[in-house]
């Protein structure tokens, strides 16, 4: 363990697991206050800041854009995880490798297939019997799963902050439904810091048309539309339902649409300057690979906000944070009068390789888990001991058996078409414009809402574009659904037919992604496999997921954006794919589904039915990244984990933040919400910080 | 034209253009630092072997040979006449006779411009799609061209006689590029076809991407500029 450092200090103000967006918030906020902090990350962090102190050069294995833009290139499957160790299996044809042998395995893609899902030896989260895959990812480097993020940055409504009371009455939800302990009104600020630290180009005048109060403009201005938008715009004031109207509109951004951060913005204001200081970086380029990875860091990603947090000094030109690379926190010590007494951790040298087992202990006043929603819950339940036998926050105090319950997700309804006339997309950033009118209304009583992301990638995520249709037209095969007359007569394209051809059709592809909510369903969980021999590779248990599937509220959902998407395609003039009635390739049905159900070993692959009537009507479903629950914050510590402050309702100084602290889903994609609620959860921790003395 | 002047890597390609539609100049540049012609010839020898590709470039050879006996020879048919024509232009203004690429160029440009009435080109859609009768040699050949003509669209290769559509679809590797690794999958030719750039490397190909904003407009270059390298 030669190149594994050790804190410099016995003891923090405070010690925060996990390197991502809300840690780094946390971080930052507190260091900026004189507080001392220290970050355990599992995965490799490299500090890709300008200068600052000669040890960071010594970094163990220190990654950088360059590299993972390396893995991104030579990777078959262009996933979201592939730029990122441990690096899935390039081909996606070949088994994924064996997380009992990774030292910081993840949930990936891949992983998620129906054919692979319920393999120990190539899923890290492991299934019980009956549940259907969960299909969201995340990462375990430093900087988090911003670094796949989609930068979309946009807020909650105000009614998602309150559906019991709002749609309550007569609401035909699953049994989690809750309000949050906090409202529009608590976040707002937290919002507007969140836009400055994050850098959110947007429009205040679209939003507040939206219905969403403001106080502050955002810090840049929005990202130009893509011609994808505007043929979108088509749509504009379709009625959906009765439901409400669509509206095509530019969607707030984390990523540059001029050179940021810059503190001049400040206009003079100290309060705003502080969050506009920073390694200036630049304008977008479009390079239409947000997800995976943006090669110029003109996305927002976490490792902005750790760098200036390591960047922050006190008046001995000292930094205030620490990051402990490679450094997995396995369990959390609780002295016998319930306080957080340390974070036990293991480290670990080389991926592959081995990593002797030499436990540590971080102590702080405060701990902050900021590990995401699936390595949050997984830490507190493996620190079960004789005193807290079902872990910690969760073993009879004031909230019991709670953790790891009402993981959700924005599952997806994807559809996709051609447009009449070519939009050129598969340039821009990933999605620039979306439709967020139907995001609220009394009809959340009886099935989920959901917000339209368009596409600027083409049928990348939908079919596999543009390799696809290459293949396609060179073998005379319809898996796109679009060449099915060449695939009927046998006909391969070549030399100048197929060029015309591809080009005449990628450049009119067009997709649609609805993010649904999924309402909390207290069994839809996060356990500890059972089996205390399903291991990572430094030998800490690994996280099962049990009951997982889509409630009926959220089935009415998808019957309802299935609904949507045909009426938009229609209004628009655009040729939806896979068409109805094709020979070769029919609509998602009852095919489709016992086939995904088959490779899913029968238990239940990621698709469902719904009945409609007579009709039973198939869906797949996807996932959108955004994993939520697993330690809400509530009023009511039967059903929460914390309380409204971010606070373990059993254990006073442990805090945690991110989406598992969300109790709904609500309707925007979560990452600038996790991000103003860490900053909520710093401000208490300083309060309490005040307090301790 | 003759055989004997011409390498494997001319032929190889000669054979790539024909199939991908994309000028010889293009796939094989003047100043070729890149050199991915040679890279992905030697791919497909590792692949299938060389005496497989070797078949299937004598016999591109031998129909490209037959096709300009017959530009060259006296027949009346108007697609060749036009072609001949063509040939004649060049060959005037070169004060010689034409190299293989050059000949390969025209008959390129002549099939564009004459769209489904190029029938001679059928002597070449023989070579992708051999018929269900034909000798066992012709289908893997088939399934060898195909493989090339997405190798250059997209910079991977795929088996070409996949196990199943699981492999068909997502069994392509990139194929390695030792001085720059990556460098297939972005120089792929699909990016270009389809007026962008390669998702991850706005700017590249200059003509398109890498400007703020530019994604609002429609692309600068048109799909001949793309093609033909402007």
């Amino acid at each position: 363990m030669s190149d594994m450092r050790d804190p410099k200090h016995e003891e923090y103000d405070v010690v925060i697991v996990g390197a991502g967006i809300a840690g780094g918030l946390v971080a930052l906020e507190l260091a900026r206050n004189g507080k001392r902090v220290l970050i355990l990350e599992a995965g490799r962090y490299g500090y890709e800041g300008k200068t600052r102190r000669a040890e960071d050069a010594k970094l163990p294995l220190p990654p950088d854009r360059a590299e993972y833009m390396e893995n991104f290139f030579m990777a078959t499957a262009k996933t979201p995880n592939a730029p990122y160790p441990p690096l899935p299996s390039p081909e996606p044809l070949d088994p994924q490798p064996d997380p009992a042998h990774e030292h910081v395995p993840r949930a990936t893609n891949l992983a998620s297939n129906d054919s692979v899902f319920r393999h120990k030896d190539q899923s890290y989260l492991t299934y019980e019997y009956g549940s259907r895959p969960y299909k969201s990812g995340y990462e375990r480097v430093g900087g988090g799963t911003t670094w796949h993020w989609s930068a979309t940055a946009v807020r909650l409504f105000p009614n998602d902050f309150r559906m019991q009371d709002e749609y309550g009455d007569e609401g035909r939800f699953s049994d989690g439904m809750e309000n949050w302990p906090v409202g529009y009104d608590d976040v707002l600020p937290f919002y507007n810091r969140a836009n400055r630290l994050i850098g959110v180009a947007g429009s205040r005048e679209v939003d507040e048309e939206l219905g969403l109060p403001f106080d502050e403009d955002y810090p840049m201005p929005p990202v130009p539309k893509t011609l994808v938008d505007q043929a979108f715009e088509a749509a504009n004031g379709l009625e959906i339902d009765g439901d409400g109207e669509v509206r095509v509109t530019i969607t707030p951004q984390g990523r540059n649409t001029i050179p940021y951060p810059d503190p001049k913005l400040a206009k003079g204001d100290p309060a705003l300057e502080r969050d506009l200081i920073g390694v200036e970086r630049r304008v977008c380029a479009g390079n239409t690979n947000c997800i995976p990875i943006c090669p110029i860091q003109a996305k927002y990603d976490a490792t902005v906000t750790l760098n200036d947090a390591l960047d922050t000094t006190n008046s001995s030109g000292e930094s205030m944070v620490e990051i402990l690379p490679q450094s997995v926190a396995e369990k959390v010590l609780v002295d016998p009068n319930g306080r957080v007494e340390g974070i036990q951790y293991l480290q670990w040298e080389k991926e592959p390789g081995d990593a002797p087992r030499v436990p540590k202990v971080a102590k702080g006043k405060i701990y902050v888990l900021a590990a995401h929603a699936i390595e949050n819950p997984k830490l507190l339940l493996n620190s079960a001991s004789d005193a807290l036998p079902q872990g910690v926050a969760n073993s009879g105090g004031k909230s019991h058996d709670n953790v790891g319950r009402y993981l959700m997700d924005h599952v997806m309804y994807l559809t996709w078409a051609l447009t009449r006339d070519p939009v050129w997309p598969f340039r821009g950033p990933v999605a620039t414009s979306g439709i967020e009118t139907l995001r609220d209304g009394p009809f959340r009583r009886h099935r989920s809402a959901w917000r339209i992301e368009i596409g600027n990638e083409g049928w990348q995520w939908a079919k596999g574009d543009p390799y696809t249709s290459v293949i396609d037209f060179v073998d005379g095969l319809n898996s796109t659904g679009i060449n099915a007359e060449n695939a009927r007569n046998h006909r391969r394209l070549f030399g100048h037919d197929l060029y015309q051809k591809l080009n005449h059709d990628l450049t009119r592809q067009v997709r649609m992604g609805f993010l649904l909510e999924q309402d909390p369903v207290r069994d839809m969980r996060v356990m500890l496999d059972p089996d205390d021999r399903v291991v990572d590779g430094l030998g800490i248990r690994r996280p099962m997921i049990s009951g997982y599937g889509i409630s009926e509220y959220t089935k009415r959902g998808f019957l309802s954006a299935e609904a949507a998407s045909k009426a938009i395609w229609e209004r628009m003039g655009a040729t939806h794919y896979p068409e109805e009635g094709l020979p070769d390739k029919p609509n998602f049905g009852r095919e489709e589904y016992d086939r995904m159900n088959a490779d899913a070993g029968g238990v239940g692959g990621a698709c469902f039915k719904v009945q409609v009537g007579d009709e039973t009507r198939y869906f797949p479903y996807y996932g959108a990244g955004h994993i939520m629950g697993t330690h809400r914050m509530g009023t009511d510590p039967r059903t929460s984990v914390l309380n409204h402050r971010q606070q373990s309702w059993d254990h006073d100084n442990l805090f945690m933040v991110g989406s598992g602290v969300f109790p709904t889903t609500a309707t925007a994609n979560p990452t600038l919400t996790i991000a103003a609620l860490a900053l909520m959860a710093a401000e208490n921790v300083l309060h309490d910080l005040a307090e301790l003395g | 034209m003759s055989d004997a002047e011409l390498t494997r890597e001319d032929l190889f390609v000669g054979l790539s253009s024909i199939l991908t539609g994309l000028p010889p100049g293009e796939l094989k540049p003047f100043a070729d630092k890149d050199m991915l012609s040679q890279i992905f010839c030697d791919k497909v020898i590792s692949e299938v072997g060389e005496d497989k590709l070797d078949h299937l470039l004598e016999r591109f050879a031998n129909r490209f040979h037959e096709l300009v006996l017959a530009i060259e020879g006296q027949d009346s048919d108007p697609g060749l006449a036009a072609l001949r024509q063509e040939f004649k232009k060049l060959e005037a203004r070169r004060s010689r006779s034409l190299h293989f690429s050059e000949q390969v160029t025209l008959v390129l440009q002549e099939a564009k411009r004459q769209g489904d009435a190029a029938w001679w080109m059928g002597a070449f859609a023989g070579i992708l799609s051999p018929g269900v009768n034909a000798p066992r040699e012709e289908q893997e050949q088939a399934g060898i061209a195909a493989s090339i003509i997405k190798m250059w669209y997209l910079g991977s290769w795929y088996a070409p006689e996949p196990k199943n559509d699981g492999e068909r679809y997502f069994g392509g590797k990139v194929v390695p590029t030792p001085a720059a690794p990556g460098m297939a999958y972005v120089k792929g030719w699909v990016w270009r076809v389809a007026q962008t750039h390669p998702m991850g490397v706005a700017g590249h190909f200059g003509a398109l991407g890498g400007e703020h904003g530019d994604w609002g407009d429609q692309p600068r270059a048109s799909l001949d500029d793309m093609v033909e390298g402007k």
